[in-house]
């Protein structure tokens, strides 16, 4: 197997770890989507009154996007609306970590009490990593669903 | 590089998930409400005094210190278990508020008349507002909230217990 062929394996293989993720971080908030709303108002970022609006569309947007990246369907796009997702995560955790709150990250998976800080911030930019792996591969593997 | 994004297929992507989430949050028995109100506490006199609407009560330290001498009040300590075996009011319970469950065990051993006491660091933490209002949903009507929390508590040199959690 040549080099490029191995990054196109290991592009897909972390393509579809990505989705996993969201796929699962998803389907987590959508189980107990109280949970996940307290957790966002605790970022103390948006009003409160707005909180429950984006309570119920975060999770339903990773489903959907996680699950049309595993299918390989428009990966670009997916992907993009993931990295997007990544950013506004990553940005949420940063300024906690800088106004010193306290709280649980409700990242992936809301159950896990997991807290703000350094580690977290690790794993959503290797994440965004990944997405824009994704996004800038204009050839790709396990395609379930051609367009 | 360029990457030739369908910004249509994003839009249309983007709204199957609004939609999907409001039907969902719609039919769901978990569903929640659009518009998200906040916990309001309300400081209350004595502990059989009402509180406004659907508020919260709350208690200042004179009050709390005079119910602890007293031994009425079941305390709880709604912050986590780590943050709880560093040192707790003594006699609190721990529920911690982010795993909290309905059927939790040591909340089936509290009677639902009984004074309840709930705290956690201080004024900037809100999971004890958040147990309190959980614990008024589930009928334990006589529930206040202790809103200096363990911050005030220790600032004013009152004696803590240091143990290991109770599970």
């Amino acid at each position: 197997m040549n080099k490029n062929k191995i990054i196109d394996y290991a592009i897909a293989f972390t393509r579809i770890y990505l989705a996993l993720v969201f796929i699962l971080s998803g389907l987590d908030k959508i189980n107990d989507l109280t949970t996940f709303s307290q957790s966002i108002e605790n970022y103390r970022i948006l009003p409160i009154g707005i909180v429950n609006i984006f309570a119920i569309i975060i999770p339903w947007l990773e489903l959907v996007a996680g699950g049309l990246l595993l299918l390989g369907f428009y990966i670009k796009e997916n992907s993009t609306i993931i990295l997007s997702l990544l950013i506004v995560f990553t940005f949420s955790v940063i300024s906690a970590v800088l106004r010193n709150l306290d709280i649980d990250c409700g990242c992936q998976g809301t159950y896990d009490g997991q807290k703000v800080g350094m580690l977290k911030i690790i794993e959503n930019v290797s994440l965004m990593i990944v997405a824009i792996l994704s996004i800038m591969k204009p050839k790709q593997l396990f395609i379930l669903i051609k367009r | 590089m360029k990457t030739n994004l369908d910004k249509k297929a994003i839009v249309v992507i983007f709204l199957a998930a609004v939609v999907l989430g409001f039907i969902y949050n719609h039919f769901s028995a978990d569903g929640i409400s659009f518009i998200r109100k906040p916990l309001l506490v309300e400081n209350v006199e004595s502990t059989s005094a009402e509180a406004g609407n659907d508020n919260i009560k709350g208690l200042i330290l004179a009050q709390v210190i005079e119910l602890q001498a007293q031994n009425v009040a079941t305390f709880i300590d709604a912050r986590d278990q780590w943050d709880y075996s560093e040192g707790h009011i003594k006699g609190a319970i721990n529920i911690p508020e982010f795993s909290f469950e309905p059927s939790n065990k040591l909340l089936k051993t509290i009677e639902k008349d009984k004074l309840i006491i709930v705290y956690c660091d201080g004024d900037e933490c809100d999971t004890s507002k958040r147990l309190a209002n959980r614990l008024m949903e589930l009928g334990y009507k006589n529930t206040f909230v202790f809103l200096g929390g363990m911050n005030e508590w220790i600032d004013a040199e009152l004696p803590i217990v240091k143990e290991r959690i109770n599970e």
